[in-house]
C-alpha cells in the first residue's frame, strides 16, 4: 500500500506532542482552514508516493528516539493508508492530529497511540499558550491515562 | 533607542557616567603603560583583555566560601524571625560589596545545602511561620537582583544561584522555593541566574530523591529559559565531587586547583584573555594564499601560539602586580573569608589568589575553520576534526602553562558579549571576507546561530568541546518558541548532553511580554489585547536581558539565530 507524503521533519519538533517529535506531514486535506499554517499540504493530488512499509521503516531508522507525530494536512483523508502506517510503526511513541472529533477517530489505531489531538482549527479561538493545540476548542490527549 | 551599551545588563545614570569616565580613563592608562608589543595586541584586535580597568588591581570571579565566616555568633542572639531576615540581608550585603571588590561575577555554589546548614546552625526551628518567612525571603531576594542596577551605579549583579543537590527536608524546600519563586515572578523578573545541577543518584531519575525537583526546574526553564543546567556526569565532571562544581557568571568552571583539593567553591578566575581566532586565520590565508590546507593549520597553530605567549605574559604582569596589591583593598574578602586560603591568615596575596585561574579564551571557531577550509567546521567530518585539532592544541598549551609557571591555567570558550561585534568591525578594516558580513562572531565553539541542525545534532556537534573547554562553556539548543509544558522534550536532550559530554547546557526561545496586559508570547502586536508596548527578553552571553539594551554584535546576533526546532 502506499500514502502521499507532503514532507517529514526529523528530531527537531517541540510543539506536536511531548518530547523531541519526528513529524509526518501527509498530504492532502479538503477542510482550508482560515489560518492554515501548511497550505502546502491542502493539494489531495500531489506529493512524493512513499510504500508503507518503506516509510516505517525510514522512520525508525532515522527517528532517534521513535516518538513521531502523524500530522498533516489531514492524516484521515488517506484514511487506509494512515491505519496501515500507524500498526506498521507499533512500538513507536505515537501521535496523530487530526480535525476530525474523536468519535470520528477509527477505534482500530487508539491501541497504537500515545497521544491524539483532534478538533478543527478555529482562526478565532487561536491560543498560543496551550500546549500542543492550536486553537482554544482542540483537545490533546493522552490516550494511556483518559481512556 | 539611540544609546549605546557595553553590556545589555547596563543602564545610564549619572554616577554610572562618571564611572565610565574614569574606567575609560583608567583602560587608556594601563594600556599606554603595558610594552608597545602587548598594547597593539590589544589595540589591534588580535586579543582582548578582559576587564582592563581592573588590571592588577582586582581579580575576576568568585564562588564565595559563604559558610567560612558566616557570622553566626552575631545573628544567634536574635529570634528566629530577625535571624531569617539577617540571613538574606547578609547575602545582599556581601554581593553589594563584593561588586566593589572583585570586576565580575559572584557565585553560590550549593545555594540549597548552604542555606539548610545555616538553619541548622542558628537552630532556626522549621515551623510553618518560619518556612513561609523563607519562602518570602527568596522571591524578595530574587526581586533585589533583578531589580538593581546600582553597581558602579549602572549595572546589576552578576550572581548565580547553583542548586539542586541537597536532599535534606530544608535543602530540597530552598530548591522549591527558588524555582517556584522565580516562576511565579513573571516574564519580567530574569535574574539571577538559577543553575540547576544534574546528578545521577540525586535527582536524574525518577528513583531518585530530587527527582521532584529536576522536573520543577524543567518546568520553570519551560517558561523562562532559566534555569540552565550543570551536567555532573558528563565526561569532564563525573570525576568530581558534584557539590564542588559550580558556574559562575556567564560560565565560568573552576575546578581542577595545584594548590588544593579540586573544587570551584572559595575560587575564580583571576583574569580572562580572549584571542581572535578568526584574525589569525585571516591573516594565514592572506599571507599564504596557495599552501595546502594542513600547512595552513600548521602556520594558524604556529602564529596562535606566538600570540598566546604574549597573552599569558600579560596575564603573569597582572596576576604579579595583583598578589603585590595591600590586604585592605579587600576587606568584605577578609571579613568574610570567601576565597580558600583563609584571606586574614594569609602572610601575602599570593597564598590566596594563586588558588584562582589564569584563563585563556577563544571566539568564533566556526568563523575561523570557514575561513580556512570555505565551509563551518560542524558540515564536514574535516572540518569536526581541524576543529577538534585546534582546540585540543589550545588546551595541550594551556595544560603546559602549569607546569611551566607553576600557577592554575584553563582553557575557556569565550561567549565575549562586547567582543563578539567589536573584533569583527576591527578586521573589517583590514580584510573582507563573507564571515565578517553578519557583523558577529559565533560564541567560542558554537555551531552558527543557523545551522538549521537539530536539537540533538547541535548537541553531538558540541559535546566534545566541553571536554576541552576546561575553563567553561555553554551549549545552547534554540527553539523557535517557548517550549509550553514540554519538559520531556528538555529531559531528553539533557540526557543526550550527558551522553554527549555536554558539561552546561541551557535552552533559549524568544519571550515577548505585552506591557499592557502582561500576556506572554512571539509578537510586535499583543494576540491578548492588540498593545504595541511589548517587551523582548532575550538571552545574551549566559543571562537574560531586555532586547533593546544589547550590544550591536549579540543584536546582530539574535537577527541570524535560527531555532533548532
Amino acid at each position: 500500500m502506499y500514502i502521499y507524503i507532503n514532507s517529514i521533519d526529523y528530531n527537531r519538533s517541540i510543539s506536536d506532542g511531548p518530547g523531541i517529535r519526528t513529524v509526518v506531514y501527509v498530504q492532502g486535506c479538503t477542510l482550508h482552514c482560515e489560518g492554515c499554517h501548511n497550505k502546502s499540504t491542502w493539494d489531495t493530488n500531489c506529493g512524493p508516493k512513499y510504500d508503507i512499509v518503506e516509510l516505517a521503516y525510514e522512520l525508525k531508522e532515522k527517528s532517534l528516539n521513535h516518538k513521531i507525530t502523524i500530522s498533516g494536512g489531514e492524516p484521515l483523508f488517506q484514511k487506509e493508508a494512515v491505519i496501515s502506517l500507524i500498526k506498521e510503526l507499533e512500538g513507536c511513541d505515537l501521535c496523530l492530529y487530526t480535525s476530525n472529533n474523536f468519535d470520528e477517530v477509527p477505534k482500530e489505531i487508539l491501541p497504537y497511540l500515545h497521544y491524539l489531538k483532534v478538533g478543527k482549527y478555529k482562526q478565532e479561538l487561536r491560543c498560543t499558550t496551550i500546549p500542543y493545540i492550536g486553537s482554544r476548542n482542540q483537545k490533546f490527549i493522552d490516550l494511556t491515562t483518559e481512556y | 533607542m539611540g544609546e549605546t551599551y557595553e553590556n545589555a545588563s547596563d543602564r545610564k545614570s549619572y554616577v554610572g557616567t562618571i564611572f565610565n569616565k574614569g574606567s575609560d580613563l583608567t583602560k587608556k592608562e594601563i594600556l599606554d603603560s603595558l610594552p608597545k608589543e602587548w598594547s597593539d595586541l590589544h589595540t589591534k584586535g588580535y586579543i582582548y583583555i578582559h576587564d582592563l580597568n581592573a588590571y592588577g588591581t582586582t581579580y575576576n570571579c568568585l564562588n564565595f566560601s559563604i559558610l567560612n565566616k558566616f557570622p553566626f555568633d552575631e545573628l544567634n542572639q536574635y529570634n528566629d524571625t530577625l535571624k531569617i531576615l539577617e540571613i538574606f540581608g547578609h547575602f545582599r550585603n556581601i554581593i553589594a560589596k563584593m561588586a566593589n571588590e572583585q570586576s565580575g561575577g559572584m557565585g553560590f555554589a550549593n545555594f540549597d545545602e548552604d542555606i539548610s546548614t545555616i538553619f541548622d546552625k542558628l537552630h532556626i526551628e522549621h515551623s510553618e511561620k518560619n518556612m513561609e518567612l523563607l519562602s518570602a525571603s527568596i522571591l524578595s531576594f530574587i526581586r533585589w537582583i533583578n531589580g538593581v542596577h546600582e553597581r558602579c551605579g549602572l549595572t546589576s549583579y552578576y550572581v548565580t544561584l547553583n542548586l539542586g543537590l541537597s536532599t535534606n527536608t530544608l535543602g530540597q524546600k530552598v530548591t522549591e522555593y527558588v524555582l517556584t519563586s522565580f516562576r511565579m515572578a513573571g516574564p519580567k523578573v530574569f535574574k539571577p541566574n538559577i543553575v540547576f545541577k544534574v546528578k545521577e543518584g540525586i535527582n536524574l531519575k525518577k528513583s531518585d530523591p530530587n527527582y521532584y525537583l529536576l522536573e520543577l526546574a524543567l518546568a520553570t526553564t519551560c517558561e523562562k529559559m532559566i534555569p540552565t543546567y550543570v551536567l555532573c556526569d558528563c565526561e569532564s565532571n563525573k570525576k568530581y565531587n558534584p557539590k564542588n562544581l559550580s558556574v559562575m557568571g556567564c560560565r565560568t568552571r573552576v575546578v581542577q586547583n595545584i594548590f588544593g583539593e579540586p573544587t570551584g567553591i572559595g575560587r575564580g578566575n583571576i583574569a580572562n584573555i580572549t584571542i581572535n581566532l578568526p584574525r589569525i586565520a585571516l591573516d594565514i590565508n592572506a599571507a599564504y594564499p596557495s599552501v595546502e590546507t594542513e600547512q595552513k593549520i600548521s602556520l594558524f597553530l604556529e602564529k596562535w601560539k606566538e600570540i598566546a605567549a604574549t597573552a599569558v605574559n600579560i596575564l603573569l604582569d597582572r596576576y604579579k602586580k595583583l598578589i603585590s596589591m595591600d590586604k585592605i583593598y579587600f576587606p568584605t574578602n577578609m571579613a568574610f573569608d570567601l576565597w580558600t586560603g583563609g584571606f586574614l591568615a594569609a602572610a601575602s596575596l599570593e597564598e590566596i589568589f594563586r588558588n584562582g585561574t589564569q584563563a585563556l579564551g577563544f571566539i568564533g571557531l566556526s568563523e575561523t575553520i570557514e575561513i580556512l577550509i570555505g565551509s563551518p567546521y560542524y558540515e564536514t567530518t574535516f572540518g569536526t576534526e581541524l576543529a577538534l585539532k585546534i582546540v585540543r592544541e589550545m588546551r595541550a598549551y594551556t595544560n603546559n602553562l602549569i607546569n611551566i609557571y607553576n600557577l592554575n591555567f584553563s582553557l575557556l570558550a569565550t561567549a565575549g558579549e562586547q567582543i563578539s561585534g567589536s573584533l569583527p568591525e576591527k578586521d573589517c578594516k583590514y580584510y573582507d571576507h563573507p564571515v565578517l558580513k553578519k557583523g558577529f562572531y559565533t560564541n567560542s565553539f558554537h555551531v552558527n546561530v543557523d545551522s538549521g541542525l537539530t536539537p540533538f545534532e547541535k548537541i553531538e556537534k558540541e559535546g566534545p568541546f566541553h571536554t576541552l573547554c576546561n575553563g567553561g562553556c555553554i551549549s545552547y539548543v534554540e527553539f523557535s518558541s517557548a517550549p509550553i509544558s514540554n519538559t520531556e522534550a528538555l529531559y531528553e536532550l539533557i540526557c543526550h548532553g550527558i551522553n554527549c559530554g555536554i558539561h552546561y547546557l541551557g535552552f533559549n526561545f524568544p519571550i515577548d511580554v505585552c506591557n499592557k496586559c502582561g500576556e506572554k508570547g512571539i509578537f510586535d502586536i499583543c494576540d491578548s489585547c492588540g498593545s504595541k508596548d511589548i517587551t523582548r527578553i532575550r538571552r545574551v552571553s549566559g543571562y537574560l536581558e531586555i532586547l533593546d539594551y544589547f550590544t550591536s554584535g549579540k543584536k546582530n546576533e539574535v537577527k541570524n539565530r535560527k531555532s533548532n526546532n
